[in-house]
């Protein structure tokens, strides 16, 4: 039971965008980025930057 | 081999429950019908296609190799290309296609009957709608995850990829308008929802502080935190409106609240997107996600009977919500829920870019469409669970119907719908509110027959607050959608101009910014005006124009899909994204047709301009009116343009892309 909530409170957070900066972490590891890591506020502006720059909502 | 059968077996079940639902709606007549057929129906006919249609798609017609590298794991970065599980792409999708759209259409669509909405929400969807979500989603990814304009530059050409762009910014501008002109019918003298409505602002600037600067990026918290406060917002709408001191100020009129909301429009544009947009959207699809899915299973379990006759009168051209008959124009009123071009926008350029194995398009381009129309579907029900009287009392505007309420019930009446002044005050009553007549765009009849759902599954004692819960369920997100879509016209104008005027397109000089965006909140503005002030009540004017746009923004699509079907010597297989674009050609130069060039003054731009210079001439017109009819008649003449100009960009498109295919083959 504590194992499906956790799964779900996992799922969740991956849905939501909660845990993006966690993930952006790991790749950055992952990809040995030649650029500094941005702070937990650099990436969150950074994020919504992008987000909002296109079209990323539908009628 | 028994497994195989057994399989079998339970598909050929599958069809046959799915058959059977299907023909109990479609030959059901003059009795009433429980919407577990809808569900069934709609249920079986999206497993069948998805397993069958979108597997054959997937593996005859776009051949998609499950083996091959996507961009996201190629171009892999931190930034853009980020390989991404399966189910948050698709919920990532999901929640990015589906607004407000699925919502109002169908329940606009209501005034022919159920029927029309539900074969179209249905057929529509699994053949045309999904097909072009999956198609556009695989052709980008093995493009890059090149955007939609980018695809029909490189495809059809410049004039494509123009015509592309210049159709999602008059989208983009029909589109904001009309929301707001919902948001503003929802709204008009109904201290509640305006005040509930009010209050979704500074919670979504609480939120952007909250997840700037106290819990930074903590969504998942942010939100939950957000949608308690939306429920306290709910019920303090409720005090307000018992207070005779506070409700007033809040109790304004329909041309007030549209200059509220175009300033609104305006400031959300030039505020930083942390501060107001981005929390909106969190909130926005958060309550979004959680409403559809408790409105399903509350339709699930109660298993409402459809009041609402298969078909009304009104499908030879007369009805009360907007003038044109039932064909073409319930293609043209149900488009996201069956085929939204706009889409297309999402499935290229973004999703793309996330997906990490081909194989997952068929769940995410073609499933991803299905759930949104399963909404649709839902939203029909919500709609047409209600009493024919009852739903044209509230979807009729004042210029069909007359102001007062005897009036209206008498006119309503004659069409054979049965509803009286006195149920009409109950409703309100019960409802919260002062009148509920001649609350066109769908928005409050929606909330009108979610409330009852709602009520039925959880208390009738709260009906009030489910309407008004409902009623800030549909504003939050149409305010995201016109929040964004403001900003993204500001970034195309910025662009634009850029080319003219390279210091214009930096998108963060300041001068830039206020300019672009007063353009941008001026022209979509305009419309909002002209709809308020148009006594027919703007909804029969631009639901209709945005239709035609977003399915030209469809045909466009499905243009480039089926050109690359042809110049990959897959002639064969064109007809899979080739049919339905025969279709919306024939629909949509169909009704832009009527819509210019109709004698009906409800349908034809023209006639209707003819038909207000007449009347000035002749002396039927107030003098204290002549100016407005004067702005009314510039306005019929203006969507004839528009509609025109929407036209030749489609049929450009399409011969473009024959010509293309078939004469520069490479």
């Amino acid at each position: 039971m504590l194992k499906a909530i956790k799964l779900i409170y996992v799922f969740l957070r991956r849905l939501s965008g909660d845990d993006l900066y966690d993930l952006y972490v790991m790749n950055h590891k992952q990809c040995s980025n030649k650029h500094k890591l941005m702070s937990k506020q650099q990436f969150y502006q950074a994020t919504l930057d992008k987000k909002w720059s296109g079209i990323k909502r539908c009628c | 081999m028994i497994k195989k059968y057994f399989k079998n077996i339970i598909w050929i079940l599958l069809a046959l429950l799915g058959a059977l639902a299907f023909s109990t709606i479609a030959l059901s007549r003059n009795e009433s019908i429980n919407a577990v057929w809808f569900i069934t129906a709609a249920v079986c006919i999206y497993m069948i296609a998805y397993r069958f249609y979108a597997s054959w798609i997937a593996a005859k017609v776009l051949v998609i190799d499950e083996h091959r590298k996507t961009p996201a794991l190629r171009l892999q970065n931190d930034k853009d290309f980020i390989p991404t599980d399966k189910w948050i792409v698709f919920g990532h999708h999901f929640a990015a296609i589906a607004g407000p759209g699925p919502l109002v259409g169908p329940t606009l669509a209501a005034q022919f009957g159920y029927l029309p909405g539900m074969l179209w929400i249905l057929i529509g969807a699994v053949l045309g709608g999904a097909v072009q979500d999956m198609t556009t989603l695989f052709f980008s990814t093995r493009r890059n995850g090149k955007s939609l304009g980018q695809m029909a530059r490189d495809e059809i050409g410049v004039i494509g990829g123009t015509a592309s762009l210049i159709g999602t910014f008059l989208i983009m501008v029909i589109l904001i308008a009309v929301l707001g002109l919902v948001v503003v019918n929802a709204m008009k003298h109904s201290p509640w929802a305006t005040s509930t409505v009010a209050a979704t602002i500074p919670i979504a600037i609480f939120i952007g502080i909250y997840l700037r600067s106290i819990r930074t990026g903590r969504v998942l918290e942010a939100s939950l935190i957000g949608f308690g406060l939306l429920l306290l917002a709910v019920f303090a709408g409720g005090l307000i409106d018992h207070s005779q001191t506070l409700r007033t100020y809040f109790d304004h009129d329909s041309l007030t609240l549209a200059w509220a909301i175009i300033f609104y429009g305006f400031a959300a544009a030039v505020l930083p997107v942390w501060l107001l947009l981005a929390p909106r959207d969190y909130l926005s699809t958060f309550v979004k996600l959680g409403t559809v899915i408790v409105l399903a299973v509350a339709i699930i379990t109660l298993q409402p009977e459809i009041k609402m006759p298969a078909l009304t009168q009104f499908t030879d051209g007369t009805g009360p919500i907007f003038g044109g008959s039932l064909f073409p124009f319930v293609f043209i009123t149900i488009a996201c829920g069956s085929i939204s071009g706009f889409h297309s926008l999402i499935a290229s350029g973004t999703t793309p870019k996330l997906l990490d194995n081909e194989k997952y398009i068929p769940m995410i381009g073609y499933g991803a469409m299905l759930l949104e129309s399963f909404v649709a579907i839902m939203a029909l029900i919500a709609a047409t669970v209600l009493e024919p009287g009852i739903f044209f009392a509230i979807n009729s505007p004042v210029g069909v119907v007359g102001s007062e309420a005897v009036d209206a019930i008498q006119k309503i009446n004659s069409w054979g719908f049965k509803v009286t002044v006195e149920e009409m005050e109950l409703l309100a009553k019960n409802m919260g509110e002062t009148s509920l007549f001649a609350r066109t765009g769908g928005a409050p009849s929606l909330a009108v027959g979610m409330a009852n759902i709602f009520g039925k599954a959880f208390g009738t004692n709260l009906l009030a607050m489910w309407y008004h819960f409902a009623i800030m369920f549909e504003a939050i997100f149409i305010l995201t959608t016109l929040d964004a879509g403001t900003r993204v016209g500001r970034f195309m104008l910025q662009d634009m101009i850029g080319n003219i005027y390279p210091k214009f397109g930096q998108t963060s000089w300041m001068p830039s910014i206020i300019l672009s965006s007063a353009i941008v909140v001026s022209c979509w503005g305009y419309f909002l005006y002209i709809g308020v002030i148009d006594p027919n009540g703007g909804v029969n004017i631009l639901w209709p124009l945005f239709g035609i746009a977003n399915q030209m923004l469809a045909a466009i699509a499905l243009s480039v899909g089926t050109g690359i079907l042809i110049k990959s010597n897959k002639l064969k297989y064109a007809w899979v994204t080739g049919l339905p674009l025969i279709w919306l050609i024939i629909v949509t130069t169909t009704a832009a047709y009527q819509k210019i060039f109709s004698q009906d003054i409800r349908v034809g731009f023209l006639a209707a301009a003819r038909d207000l210079t007449d009347k000035i001439n002749i002396g039927l017109i107030e003098d204290s009116k002549i100016s407005i009819t004067h702005q009314l008649i510039f306005n019929q003449k203006l969507d004839a343009f528009i509609t025109l100009f929407l036209l030749i960009i489609l049929w450009t498109v399409v011969i473009d892309m024959l010509r293309i295919s078939f004469f520069k083959k490479n």
